[in-house]
């Protein structure tokens, strides 16, 4: 049986044998596609990751030695690992000042683990006693305190048996595993201070020496303080600055907030480029719908005058144009979702930002919504045209030539 | 009575000047008549055409088809009459360069709702007008002649109770015009009113009644 010439077939038939015309139209509605949902899937990827940021940080100052501000911003937004000194005595001088509510101490590690991993990772030591930042979090996610001798992993540490982690020759227990924050946090390993000790032994007994001769008892790599409510982060700088040299000190807020304002601006322009581009699609579409009409006027009082109603006239345009953006609709979606979705590792690393994907049902939302805008503008730059086939007596002579 | 004109105008403005195609134009059809209407160019014929057919609204006057008056039927019941009851042979190429022969023959079938896919009616209706082995060619590759082939078996697909046919043997040799007048002639004999507009003195003599248009008036 041959097939009916339904609006949709005649549709189909006019974009087979318009191939240029049909693949052009595609492409650009690909593109807009593309940057709806890959556009959008990064932007809310990056304000996840500045989320968990600003959940996880609960120091206001971090104090570090001199020459490390940087490197302690990397570890925090991209997990680069890195460890650096200064005497134990610092944090002490630092509890005698006013204005500090919280204290407390870190030491860190990098190491290469054969069993997880194929670049060296962040170990961070934390005192259970003292710390208010990491602590809490663990707490939430282990029911307790790190047990001695045992590891926390973050989200993106990836294990062999899910209960050990190897360093220095030496097995760890693992005893959870931390939720994701899109931070650097998520590609660190945590442990107490009495273990992280022992790791440090274990290094120098491999000849790694991260102390240079350094008594490791007095040594720590940051100071993470909570200001008292009322007395003014900026007199606590002053403070600090006064009283000691040879360190520096980083505002998380200031570090949240230079992020938080990157993301702004990255997120508008983002949306002034999205908006400019659904515009510039919706005009080349109305443009190519329109210059085709002209050419068309023959076909469609041709299909006028054989019994086809108005409305069917705009049915097979509205086809067309919904075929289009259809297809480059979910070509555009679908090259989005192959890009970002296996390399959003590279995309975060690449963006030097902290950079969490959204959940799943997030993400289909996003999906819809990026189809539905692309898969809209065809019959949205076609609907003139379909209302001006629709207007009484617009195809009704037929004269050739005419 | 199939067909009823009474004093139908069709009226067109261009800034303050007017002027009219079609002028107080009467006329009747019975099944089974064979008008032909001659004019020369811009006579208003074609004009006329597109009123019989309800493609264009009359400024004054009625057309009465099959018992409705066109004027009064929304476009869905004009169109719908145009598809079930009229055959069109516009003036020109009215095929459609994206459909094959049998699917532009089969077209008018599916412009409204019907059962089955026309296909064996549409090849009979080819192998009748002489271009059965042209089925799954498509328009570009067709000649002027064959493509005006196409167009009339395409308005004989719904049996139409009358065929408009507006200069059909325009690009055809002396032989095929016979043939084509050959076969209006044939399907009027079977009951079918065909109204013929032509500036083509040749083939008035197939007509059984025959009229002269000038400035829009039927003579």
């Amino acid at each position: 049986m041959a097939q009916a010439l339904t609006p949709h077939k005649l549709s189909r038939f006019n974009l087979k044998r318009k191939p240029f015309r049909t693949y052009a139209l595609t492409i650009v509605v690909s593109v807009l596609s593309f940057v709806l949902f890959g556009g959008s899937l990064v932007s809310i990827s990056l304000k996840n990751g500045l989320g968990g940021l600003e959940a996880r940080f609960g120091a206001d100052l971090i104090v570090v030695p001199l020459g490390h501000e940087s490197d302690q911003k990397a570890l925090l937004l991209t997990g680069k690992p890195s460890y650096f000194y200064f005497d134990k005595g610092i944090a002490d001088k630092l509890k005698e000042l006013d204005g500090i509510s919280k204290l407390s101490t870190q030491f860190y590690l990098t190491a290469l683990s054969a069993s997880c991993c194929s670049v060296p990772v962040q170990i961070i030591g934390i005192d259970p006693a003292s710390d208010f930042t990491i602590s809490p979090w663990i707490k939430e996610s282990v029911g307790g305190n790190i047990e001695k001798g045992a590891l926390i992993v973050g989200s993106d540490i990836e294990l062999e048996d899910n209960k050990h982690i190897r360093f220095f020759d030496k097995d760890y227990p693992v005893a959870a595993r931390l939720d994701e924050t899109g931070t650097g946090l998520d590609q660190s390993v945590f442990a107490s201070i009495e273990t992280i000790k022992d790791l440090y032994q274990r290094a120098r007994q491999k000849g790694l020496n991260f102390l240079a001769g350094t008594d490791p008892e007095g040594s720590i790599s940051s100071v993470l303080i909570k200001v008292k409510d009322g007395y003014g982060i900026e007199r606590l700088i002053t403070d600090i600055r006064r009283s000691m040299d040879g360190v520096q000190i980083i505002k998380t807020q200031g570090l949240i907030g230079s992020i938080s304002r990157s993301l702004g601006n990255f997120i508008s322009f983002f949306k002034l480029f999205a908006i400019t581009f659904l515009v510039i699609t919706l005009l080349i579409l109305s443009v190519v719908f329109s210059a085709t009409a002209n050419e068309r006027k023959k076909e469609f009082a041709t299909l006028r005058l054989l019994g086809a109603t108005r409305k069917r006239l705009a049915a097979i345009l509205l086809w067309e144009s919904l075929y289009i953006s259809g297809m480059g609709g979910v070509i555009g979606t679908g090259i989005a979702a192959a890009i970002v979705f296996p390399f959003n590792v590279y995309i975060a690393d690449r963006i030097g930002l902290p950079y969490l994907m959204p959940s799943p049902i997030w993400i289909a939302t996003l999906l819809t919504g990026s189809l539905i805008t692309a898969v809209a503008v065809g019959p949205t730059a076609s609907a003139y045209l379909a209302v001006k086939l629709c207007r009484p007596q617009t195809y009704l002579t037929f004269r050739e030539g005419e | 009575m199939l067909l009823e004109l009474t004093n139908l105008c069709k009226k067109y403005s261009y800034g303050d000047k007017s002027f009219y195609a079609v002028r107080d134009v009467r006329l009747s059809l019975n099944s089974g008549d064979f008008a032909i209407i001659a004019g020369r160019s811009g006579s208003g014929k074609t004009t006329l055409l597109n009123l019989i057919g309800g493609l264009l609204s009359p400024s004054s006057g009625k057309v009465v088809f099959d018992g409705s008056d066109l004027m009064s039927l929304s476009d869905r019941d004009l169109s719908a009459l145009r598809n079930e009851k009229i055959g069109f042979i516009p003036q020109g190429y009215s095929i459609l360069s994206n459909l094959t022969v049998l699917d532009n023959v089969r077209l008018p079938y599916f412009l409204h709702r019907r059962r089955g896919d026309a296909r064996d009616r549409a090849l009979a209706l080819l192998k009748e007008i002489g271009i059965e082995h042209l089925a799954n060619a498509y328009p570009k590759s067709l000649s002027g002649g064959e493509l005006r082939r196409v167009a009339i078996a395409r308005a004989f697909i719904n049996n139409p109770k009358l065929l408009l046919a507006d200069e059909p043997t325009n690009d055809l040799d002396t032989e095929s015009a016979g043939y084509v007048m050959k076969l209006f002639s044939r399907a009027a004999a079977e009951g079918v009113s065909v109204l013929l507009v032509t500036h083509d003195p040749d083939i008035i003599a197939y007509g059984y009644r025959i009229y002269q248009m000038r400035d829009g008036r039927l003579y």
